[in-house]
């Protein structure tokens, strides 16, 4: 019961908007859950730091996932991530040309075939990554706690002190239309449209 | 592209559009090409703020491992089950020790280590505010209530090296040490010497009474004797009572 608890609370942190917060869950996530990862990579043929990069990347594929709202889990926390690590270690032993037969006694938990594509890094979406520090450092941090963080914009309201949820929503639609100059008129993305 | 499309597509993607609104978005989709082009270059700007976000939460995850590693190393990093045999090793050499330790034991000694089996209770005022100063001091405190003594005096050696350490620190080093699973009554005892030398007021009686338990540990009797008879004879002493008692087991 404990223990269901503890998960509930650690996707409520996840889901909060709240950097502080999301650092403490995936503190606890650390603490949890990185022996089992571990486990599994290294007693098949990876290595400590294959296995720190794994657990790294099934974070930020869970974060990207949860961070919703709406999202609803239908297994336990520790089973869908380390689902997520599993697939993710399958993924890159194929890309290394071995075939692997992983043993586990872990429930099978089915994952969307899209769950993944957050880890895919593109020329335009590091291009759009680098244009985004140029917006100004109060539109860089509103529109990654929009967009990225699921920061509520009342929290946003107050955290850059504009006076209503309205303004804050002003703002941020502000900081989207300079993006969307800056990358329009940037000659790279327009080649990147064209290749 | 029109200003009200852009407003359209960015709702969209807020999730603002109500189901009407996004079975005739949907059509439109279809329909109209440079719609639909200004809905691509919309995820195409999604898609890069997403990626700065995860480069960010990298480096956050990156700072969050190594934290994790430097204070007290509590990312559990050995195999489970490999974990759980040495779990259940350990807990079986503490139990033969435990026995042949009370067995052997003095009967002052005996006494002190059933007060040990209690930790003490640190409360939220304990550093008076400090705590927020110092990330080291924080975890110490967080770990040593968690009851994670190990990691606790890691942490507090950490502030003590620093060489900002304040009485209350050394006590709290000076605590970890004794209640980790192999204490170390010299070195609590020099931590409580340290607290005491800064601040001969604060933490006194506690200090005291520590450090009398941790003098029987190390077998200096005498020395133990004169602080406990102090605690005994004090007024205010929350601990004259065990002072006493240990004294009379002592032979006084």
């Amino acid at each position: 019961m404990a223990a269901i608890n503890e998960e509930q609370l650690t996707l409520q942190r996840l889901q909060s908007g709240d950097a502080r917060q999301q650092d403490e869950a995936f503190r606890l996530l650390y603490r949890q859950y990185y022996g089992l990862v571990e486990s599994l990579v290294v007693t098949n043929n990876g290595t400590p730091e294959q296995a720190k990069d794994i657990f790294q990347d099934g974070i930020i594929v869970l974060f990207n996932k949860v961070k919703n709202e709406d999202f609803v889990l239908s297994s336990s926390l520790k089973s869908y991530l380390f689902a997520i690590c599993r697939n993710l270690w399958l993924m890159k032993l194929r890309t290394a040309g071995r075939e692997p037969s992983l043993e586990s006694h872990h429930e099978h938990i089915p994952l969307d075939d899209n769950l993944f594509d957050t880890l895919v890094v593109t020329e335009k979406k590091l291009l759009i990554a680098e244009l985004l520090g140029k917006v100004g450092e109060d539109c860089r941090q509103i529109l990654g706690l929009f967009y990225y963080q699921k920061t509520p914009m009342a929290k946003i309201m107050e955290v850059f002190g504009l006076g209503s949820e309205q303004a804050a929503k002003n703002k941020k639609s502000q900081c989207l239309k300079k993006l969307r100059e800056l990358v329009l008129g940037s000659p790279f993305y327009t080649k990147s449209l064209t290749d | 592209m029109e200003q009200i499309d852009i407003i359209l597509i960015e709702r969209y993607f807020e999730g603002d559009l109500n189901e009407q609104e996004r079975a005739v978005f949907a059509q439109r989709l279809q329909a109209d090409a440079r719609f639909a082009e200004a809905f691509r270059f919309e995820q195409d700007i999604l898609a890069g703020i997403e990626t700065a976000g995860n480069q960010r939460l990298r480096e956050r995850l990156d700072a969050i491992y190594q934290e994790e590693i430097k204070h007290g190393a509590t990312i559990r990093t050995m195999r489970p089950l490999r974990r759980w045999w040495m779990l259940a090793a350990a807990v079986v050499a503490g139990l033969l020790i435990g026995w042949w330790w009370l067995g052997s034991q003095p009967a002052a000694q005996k006494l002190a280590s059933q007060y040990l089996e209690q930790p003490f209770q640190v409360e939220d005022s304990f550093f008076r505010g400090e705590t927020d100063e110092n990330q080291a001091r924080t975890n110490g405190l967080v770990q040593y209530r968690n009851g994670d003594f190990e990691a606790a005096a890691a942490s507090m050696e950490t502030v003590v090296a620093s060489g900002t350490a304040k009485a209350g620190d050394y006590f709290l080093a000076g605590l970890c040490q004794l209640f980790k699973a192999s204490p170390d009554f010299a070195i609590a005892l020099d931590f409580f010497t340290k607290a005491n030398a800064l601040d001969p007021a604060a933490y006194t009686d506690e200090i005291n009474w520590y450090s009398a338990l941790a003098k029987i540990q190390l077998k200096n009797e005498p020395a133990a004797k004169a602080v406990l008879e102090k605690l005994a004879n004090s007024k205010s002493s929350r601990n004259a009572e065990q002072a006493r008692e240990l004294l009379e087991v002592m032979g006084k």
